[in-house]
């Protein structure tokens, strides 16, 4: 506001408008674990930020007949019993701009990264219906991942809900990392919210995104461990809040829960301090609700709303792989598919670890990349005829050839999903690694040498048919020209290699 | 009895408190009173008083909120 609009107001302003009001106000009865209970406070809505003498604030979640409970935002530590509990007849809102692209902030907006504060842009509330039906349009541009055994085989497309689920250190925020990571150049703003993380861990994420460049385009929103639980519990919607303000510019957005296990157990502690009944597992009642209201907020808007999207990859751990517990299965109905983590494969060597007969994109396929569906249908027929016969191949000793072929190719399909957490690959390598695998060209590479097959191939292939290799990058459909220089390619690279070809089969 | 809850942001002084306890007493006519005082400097001049659930702000403090949500 200028200066001059200032004096413009004062004048206006009328003796009435500073009389002394009558005001509802609450009284602090009790104070403990971040938890305030008051006498009543007229007329608070459910959800209503409030605030102390001491000028700290609060939001008001249980309505009850005779007292409110409310949890403590900030300045645990000055609240005293009798101080008055004011409404301020706002529901709670985080201030964004442009600028926090790059940031690390706390659940309230407020810059953790030392540096200043976030200048004022738009206040954007952490509550929010989301999109309805008539403003969406169906998923229809994909998100590369980077990752080839999710961008081949459970594509991700842009306003989807993809759940990453595994037990612990089984890779699963190394995924979601990899997904920002290869949002590089791609125009996406990416927004990672970690909830009940350990500050180092969280410490060398940050680090990691800067030292691959990955900050510029990504928000950190942080509400560690050692946080109270009601920033905890506020952190996805305040990241959703941040991932709203890009969708109203109709940028797509990228957005992870790291993870909302710990999501659930910080409201579960909120629940049972205010004293709700509880139900399953020791969770409340509304704990669907609680993460359904925020993953219905991903969306993929159509032209008229301005055309953005915002994906959602939620994680969740579970314990013993136990899908079947109450917040998986909550979260599994909520979201568009999942990618299952198994510790089993990550001990065995199988990186990423993703399980892949159990996972599934229900929307993505549509939105997949056309070179990429090409190769993927062969993929995941051999992957499949390949876990079908291992498991029965354990049991004879003598196979005829043709099963020991199909098991041959299997391991080597299965071999190239393997990839190092750090290393993103473009669309045309992966069509070229994945089109080589599922045409047998790998057949006669010896297994363990196909790790620096895959490098030194890669690199072949951009330095031999670099026009080639720019077409895949498109993701355009693969035609009988592309077919047959693929093919030359290999030739032209067995030749240039023979290392990798003693054995003849 | 009814609690009447007084903050100022300095003292007050004996004879103050009497014409603020006989003019209120006059309000609330039928009922026993209990005046409790309190010093708040965050009132930064002038008083409150809050009586049940409502507060009646009377502060420096409350104006300027007031002059500052009308901006
Ligand atoms: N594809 C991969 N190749 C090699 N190592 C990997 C791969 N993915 C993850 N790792 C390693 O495995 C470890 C665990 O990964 P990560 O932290 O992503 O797992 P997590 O499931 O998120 O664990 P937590 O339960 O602690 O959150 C890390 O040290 C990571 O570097
Ligand atoms: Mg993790």
């Amino acid at each position: 506001m200028s200066k001059s609009d200032i004096f413009a107001n004062l004048g206006s302003i009328k003796d009435k408008d500073l009389s002394v009001e009558r005001i509802s106000v609450g009284k602090v009865i009790s104070y403990a674990d971040g938890i305030v209970f008051t006498d009543e406070l007229q007329d608070v809505q459910a959800g209503e930020l409030v605030t102390f003498d001491s000028g700290v604030f609060g939001l008001a979640l249980n309505l009850e007949k005779n007292r409110v409970g409310i949890i403590v935002l900030s300045g645990l530590a000055k609240i005293k019993t009798g101080d008055f509990v004011y409404r301020t007849g706002k529901i709670l809102s985080i201030n964004v701009s442009d600028e926090i692209v790059g940031r690390v902030i706390d659940p309230l907006g407020q810059a953790e990264d030392g540096k200043s504060a976030i200048a004022v842009g738009k206040e954007m509330f952490l509550e929010k219906i989301a999109p309805g039906v008539i403003d969406r349009e169906g998923v229809n541009q994909p998100l590369q991942t980077g990752v080839k055994a999710v961008d081949a085989l459970i594509p991700i497309g842009r306003g989807q809900r993809e759940l990453i689920i595994g037990d612990r250190n089984t890779g699963k925020s190394s995924i979601a990392l990899a997904s920002i990571l290869n949002q590089k150049g791609q125009d996406v703003i990416c927004i990672y919210v970690a909830i009940g993380q350990k500050k180092s861990t969280l410490a060398q994420f940050i680090q990691t995104l800067e030292d691959k460049g990955a900050m510029s385009y990504t928000t950190v929103v942080s509400a560690s461990a050692s946080e109270p639980a009601s920033l905890q519990f506020l952190a996805p919607y305040s990241g959703q809040a941040v991932a709203e303000y890009f969708l109203e510019q109709g940028k797509d957005v990228l957005i992870v829960f790291d993870d909302l296990s710990k999501h659930a157990q910080a409201y579960r502690e909120i629940s049972l301090l205010l004293k709700r009944p509880s139900g399953r597992e020791a969770y409340p009642g509304d704990v669907f609700y609680l993460h359904s209201r925020l993953l219905e907020r991903a969306c993929k808007l159509n032209k008229e709303n301005g055309g953005g999207s915002i994906t959602a990859l939620p994680i969740i751990e579970t314990q013993a792989n136990d899908v079947s517990a109450y917040i998986p299965t909550n979260v599994i109905s909520i979201t568009d598919g999942q990618i299952y983590l198994e510790t089993d494969l990550f001990n065995s060597g199988m990186r990423p670890a993703i399980n892949i007969g159990l996972s599934v994109s229900r929307v993505g396929s549509a939105a997949q990349l056309k070179a990429m569906k090409q190769v993927s249908g062969s993929l995941k027929l051999d992957l499949a005829q390949f876990r079908e016969l291992a498991a029965f191949a354990q049991f004879s000793s003598d196979l005829d050839s043709a099963t020991k072929k199909l098991l041959e190719r299997g391991k080597r399909v299965s071999e190239i999903l393997k990839q190092p957490w750090d290393l993103q690959m473009s669309v045309a390598d992966q069509v070229l690694m994945i089109f080589a695998a599922v045409n047998g060209y790998l057949d006669e590479v010896e297994v363990t040498d196909l790790a620096d097959w895959e490098i030194d191939y890669l690199n072949f292939a951009k330095s031999s048919n670099p026009k080639l290799v720019a077409y895949l990058l498109t993701g355009a459909k693969i035609e009988g020209t592309q077919e047959e220089a693929l093919e030359k390619l290999i030739k032209d690279f067995k030749k240039a290699h023979p290392r990798f070809y003693k054995k003849e089969v | 009895m009814l609690q009447i809850n007084i903050a100022s942001s300095i003292p007050l002084s004996d004879s103050q408190k009497k014409k603020l306890e006989g003019s209120l007493q006059k309000k609330y006519q039928k009922e026993e009173l209990q005046f409790n005082y309190q010093i708040k400097e965050e009132l930064i001049a002038g008083l409150s008083l809050s009586v049940g659930g409502k507060l009646y702000d009377a502060s420096l403090r409350a104006r300027l909120s007031q002059l500052a949500s009308k901006i």
